[in-house]
C-alpha cells in the first residue's frame, strides 16, 4: 500500500510549488542564502532544530524565497550550532552557538530588518568577529 | 545523538561532504522480522581500502582540523541494539553504508523526529531519493514514503517549500508511526 491519494495530491501540489520557486529563482540574480553548517558536531548541538526553526520563520514572515542550505563542519565545533547568513551584494556573516529562539531572532533582524545581530555573531578566539 | 534520525543525517551530510551529486536513502522497518535499517548510498569520493579499514576508530576522520566521530557513534548506536553497520566504498565511485537494528530491541534509540530529518535532506545541494517504509507481522507494507528531489525542481528548496513539506511530514509521519509501537 502507498500513500493516499489525498496525500499524494497534497506532494504534488508542494512539488509543483517548489518547481515554480525553482523557475523564478533561475531568472533572477541570488537571493539571500542562509546555511547552516551540519557536520557531526552541529547534529549533535541542534542544527536541525536550528534549520527547523530559521525555515519555519522565514516561512511566517513571508520570506519564502530566502534559499535554506547546509554546509559541512567549519571548524568551530565548540561554537555550533553555526549558521552562514549571505544577503546579496553583501559581506556573508556568521552566527554562533545559536538555538531555536536565537535562531528566529536572526531572520527577525537580519534578514526582515536588515541589521546584523552582533550579540551572536561567531567570536574567534582572538575577539575578532568572524564575517 | 539521542534519535537515529539523526545518525540517518549525519550519513547522509558525510555523502553530501564526499562530493555526491546524488544520494539514495532508504529507511526499512519489517515487523515480522524485526528489523530497522538504513541504507545511505552515494556516487561521492569514496574511500581507500586503507581508510575504511580505519572508518569505525573514532579518532579518524577525512576532516583536517575537526573531530569526525559520526560512524563510530553510529556502530555504537547499532551494536548495543543488537544491530550491526556494513560499509562498502570504491574511490570515485562512491559508498554504502547499511545500517541494521533489532527493531524491537530494549536498546534501540528511537527514530525520532524523520520529518524534521527528511525536511533537512531537501536542503542539501545534490539529489535526493527517499524511500521509508513499513511492513506489518504478516509481510503486508502498511506505509510507504517515497520522495525525490528531482520532482522538486532541484535542491535546495526555497523556505516556503521547506515549511510547506515539514507540514506535510509531519501528518505523514503521525499516521506512520501509528503502525509501530514506539
Amino acid at each position: 500500500m502507498g500513500q493516499s491519494m489525498k496525500s499524494m495530491q497534497e506532494l504534488e501540489a508542494i512539488r509543483e510549488r517548489a518547481r515554480k520557486a525553482m523557475q523564478v529563482r533561475q531568472n533572477q540574480e541570488g537571493g539571500p542564502v542562509i546555511s547552516v553548517a551540519m557536520g557531526t558536531c552541529g547534529i549533535a548541538k541542534g542544527a536541525r532544530d536550528v534549520m527547523m526553526a530559521l525555515v519555519d520563520e522565514a516561512a511566517k514572515r513571508g520570506l519564502d524565497s530566502v534559499v535554506v542550505t547546509q554546509s559541512g563542519c567549519a571548524g568551530y565545533c565548540e561554537h555550533e550550532p553555526m549558521i552562514k547568513v549571505q544577503l546579496p551584494h553583501q559581506d556573508a556573516v556568521y552566527y554562533g552557538s545559536l538555538d531555536e529562539r536565537k535562531a528566529r531572532d536572526v531572520v527577525a533582524r537580519h534578514l526582515v530588518q536588515g541589521e546584523i545581530a552582533n550579540d551572536y555573531v561567531l567570536q574567534l578566539p582572538g575577539g575578532e568577529p568572524l564575517a | 545523538m539521542k534519535e537515529l534520525a539523526l545518525h540517518l543525517l549525519d550519513l547522509v551530510e558525510n555523502s553530501a561532504k564526499a562530493g555526491a551529486s546524488c544520494i539514495s536513502v532508504a529507511v526499512h522497518e519489517d515487523l515480522g522480522s524485526d528489523v530497522l535499517s538504513f541504507s545511505v548510498k552515494d556516487d561521492g569520493c569514496g574511500m581507500d581500502a586503507e581508510f575504511l579499514e580505519r572508518v569505525r576508530d573514532p579518532f579518524t576522520t577525512s576532516k583536517p582540523k575537526v573531530t569526525g566521530l559520526g560512524i563510530p557513534f553510529l556502530c555504537q548506536a547499532a551494536e548495543q541494539a543488537g544491530g550491526f553497520v556494513d560499509i562498502a566504498s570504491v574511490v570515485d565511485k562512491g559508498t554504502t553504508v547499511h545500517a541494521v537494528w533489532k527493531h524491537s530491541h530494549w536498546d534501540r534509540a528511537p527514530l525520532g523526529q524523520m520529518a524534521e530529518t527528511v525536511t533537512a535532506f531537501f536542503a542539501m545541494p545534490c539529489r535526493i531519493v527517499f524511500d521509508h517504509r513499513i511492513v506489518d507481522q504478516t509481510g503486508a507494507a502498511v506505509w510507504q514514503l517515497e520522495l525525490d528531489s528531482h520532482d522538486f525542481g532541484g535542491t535546495p528548496l526555497d523556505a516556503g517549500t521547506l515549511a510547506a513539506l515539514k507540514e506535510f511530514l509531519d501528518v505523514q509521519y503521525q499516521e506512520g508511526r501509528k503502525w509501530v509501537n514506539q
